[in-house]
């Protein structure tokens, strides 16, 4: 416990961490002659990321949480920082030492602590980019801070964005991260924001050509706050090209199908020489439920 | 102990891939308790009274509820009580609604609701719904449909549901309906199978199921199941256990459970038992867990398979718990009737 929470106070600008099996196994399977800046029976530090050996972890925690439930009695603010920084290091889902956190950020609100915090939670989100409690967390200290008021509030948003955004590129499909999005895009719903958004949206969907996650977030800026023509007619485009090359995938046609129902009537016109070659797709594909899905949809709609 | 033996035996004959290991997965939930200081209980620790309900609800499933030491359960369970009302994830954790439910659903099942402060858990479930209808999992803030799910399906359990309002709870819910039919955490997010439970789940209890497009989310619903036989949650996503309570119960409460083709996703449970230690993991060849061992089992129960107890599909526990208690949320309202099928 005392090792890894001096790693921690010696190193400020640590930025990853994991669980690995056996630290001597682990340090031969790193290049020869690797400089580590500190190892031990349970960890290997080196260029600010650390690994942290599966066999000691009970025992830490273990410890962590007794020495939480008596420091909580005692109620003194760096000391619970200290220890509930490691309970989460472990359990990043330790709802209750986030809450505590959360308290003593409440009564002692400054820049210190709080760009401490920030830190930790990215810190947190590289070992779980999925958790929904560091997600809920950060959420309510973004929250936290515009209600205090902070200098810079947009670029505040932007990093809150490039946040998402990394956790997303470390795991596809991420559902809580792309939540944090959606929750920037509806409670700041400046233009600057909702183009910050538009642009990261769309260079998720190039990274991962039918990831439904980022096409579902293209389809939420479609419809907010009003129709978004342009951004609509520009994805039916890069879209129908899409399915061309990708006909066998799913998010591709459930896409499709919204671009469609959200094209003006008048706008449609142009496009029934491709609705009568979407019916010619779909019947080139009719062993699949999605070929027979999306047809019932296009014969509902000529 | 003889008996025991015969019947390890008599077990270990029995091909996985056709065949539930009934016993084999009683001892393994039996065995959890023990299991105290792993890796898997450390990092676990916050969610435990959830985990007890996963076994519990799975005993249940297996015939085997009896089996638990109901005494110790309900004690353990009530020292999760806070101050504030509701429960924690286990004794010394803040109050949140995820537990609050798992607390409520093993009480119901064990009858043991008067070891606890039911006024108190009342007040502290019904003061997180927000003004727009939507509820916070606690006093921190964060909103998600899961959560408007567990307020409902609580407080219908403790017969409470008038201390919030339906009306309001189902506008919210409404709002998280995507074009496509599904439902997601929030307005705007993807929809989710287990979002679309939790959606699907609160209209059925609240009494609000003609908001629902069922042809339409019956359909997504459907494509959930790939070629294969599992389901997974969304598109191009892998199978997993979870899914098969989170989609059929869905499809249940809309009466479109026979989109599905049963056998195929009996085959791909059965697949995800672990026949060597017992439990049911996430896909093929993972390790088990309680989680995926009660959505497996309760996923085969709701297909009809063969000597298991039923599970109601919007409160997820044996509906006799549900007739004790005199609660019907069928009459309340049903989904429209298919045009397709």
């Amino acid at each position: 416990f005392e090792e890894l929470d001096q790693i921690l106070e010696k190193d400020p600008q640590l930025d990853e961490y994991g669980f690995v099996g056996d630290i001597e196994k682990f340090g031969a399977s790193l290049p020869d002659g690797t400089h580590y800046d500190f190892v031990s029976e349970g960890f290997l530090l080196q260029n600010h990321k650390l690994a942290i050996s599966f066999f000691i972890v009970c025992d830490l925690q273990r410890w962590s949480h007794d020495q939480y439930l008596k420091a909580k009695k005692l109620g003194v603010s760096s000391d619970l920082r200290r220890i509930t920084r490691i309970l989460l290091m472990i359990n990043t889902d330790h709802y209750t030492a986030l809450n505590t956190r959360k308290h003593f950020l409440q009564i002692e609100w400054n820049d210190e602590n709080l760009s401490g915090e920030l830190k930790l939670i990215s810190l947190l989100l590289t070992k779980n980019p999925k958790s929904a409690e560091l997600w809920a967390h950060r959420r309510w200290l973004v929250g936290y801070m515009s209600h205090r008021g902070i200098d810079d509030l947009q670029q505040r948003l932007f990093t809150e964005v490039a946040a998402a955004d990394h956790a997303i590129r470390i795991y596809r499909r991420n559902y809580n991260a792309y939540l944090h999005l959606n929750w920037i895009a509806t409670h700041f719903n400046t233009s600057e924001v909702t183009s910050k958004l538009e642009e990261v949206a769309i260079s998720l969907s190039h990274a991962s050509p039918s990831d439904n996650t980022a096409l579902q977030l293209i389809r939420f800026l479609c419809l907010s706050p009003t129709i978004n023509q342009r951004l609509i007619m520009s994805e039916l485009h890069r879209n129908t090209d899409r399915l061309s090359h990708f006909p066998e995938r799913e998010s591709l046609w459930i896409h499709q199908r919204f671009l469609i129902e959200h094209t003006d009537s008048m706008e449609r016109k142009p496009f029934k020489t491709l609705l009568d070659g979407e019916l010619r797709r779909s019947l080139q594909h009719q062993e699949s439920t999605i070929g027979n899905g999306y047809l019932l949809f296009i014969l509902k709609m000529l | 102990m003889e008996a025991t033996n015969d019947q390890k035996t008599s077990e270990q004959t029995l091909d996985p891939k056709t065949n539930l290991l009934r016993d084999l997965h009683k001892r393994y939930i039996v065995g959890l308790d023990a299991k105290k200081d792993t890796f898997e209980y450390w990092v676990t620790e916050h969610l435990r009274v959830s985990g007890m309900y996963w076994g519990l609800a799975a005993m249940d499933v297996l015939q085997s509820l009896e089996e638990m030491d109901r005494k110790y359960i309900i004690d353990y369970v009530a020292s999760c009580q806070t101050s504030d009302g509701g429960f924690g994830g286990n004794v010394e954790h803040d109050a949140h609604l995820l537990y609050t439910l798992s607390a409520i659903q093993v009480l119901v099942m064990l009858d043991g609701l008067d070891s606890i402060n039911v006024e108190a858990v009342v007040n502290f479930v019904s003061k997180l719904q927000r003004e727009d209808g939507s509820f916070s999992g606690d006093k921190w803030g964060e909103i998600d449909t899961r959560f408007s799910y567990i307020a409902s399906c609580t407080l219908a359990l403790l017969k409470r549901l008038d201390t919030i309002n339906g009306e309001k709870a189902i506008e919210f819910i409404v709002k998280c309906k995507n074009f496509d039919g599904g439902f997601g955490a929030v307005p705007g997010a993807e929809s989710h199978a287990g979002q679309v439970f939790c959606c699907v789940g609160a209209l059925a209890i609240l009494g609000g199921l003609q908001h629902i497009d069922a042809d339409v989310l019956g359909w997504w619903l459907a494509e959930r199941q790939i070629k294969e036989g599992g389901l997974n949650g969304r598109p191009e996503k892998l199978p997993d256990v979870c899914y098969s309570w989170w989609v059929l119960s869905s499809l249940a409460i809309i009466d479109r459970l026979h989109w599905i083709d049963h056998k195929k996703l009996h085959s791909f449970i059965l697949d995800c038992q672990d026949d060597d230690a017992g439990g049911i993991a996430d896909r093929p060849g993972d390790i088990a867990d309680v989680y995926h061992t009660f959505f497996g089992v309760a996923g085969l129960s709701l297909t009809g398979f063969g000597n298991l107890n039923p599970v109601d599909p919007a409160f997820a526990i044996n509906p006799k718990y549900l007739e004790r208690l005199g609660i019907d949320w069928r009459s309340k309202s049903s989904p429209s009737q298919s045009t397709l099928l």
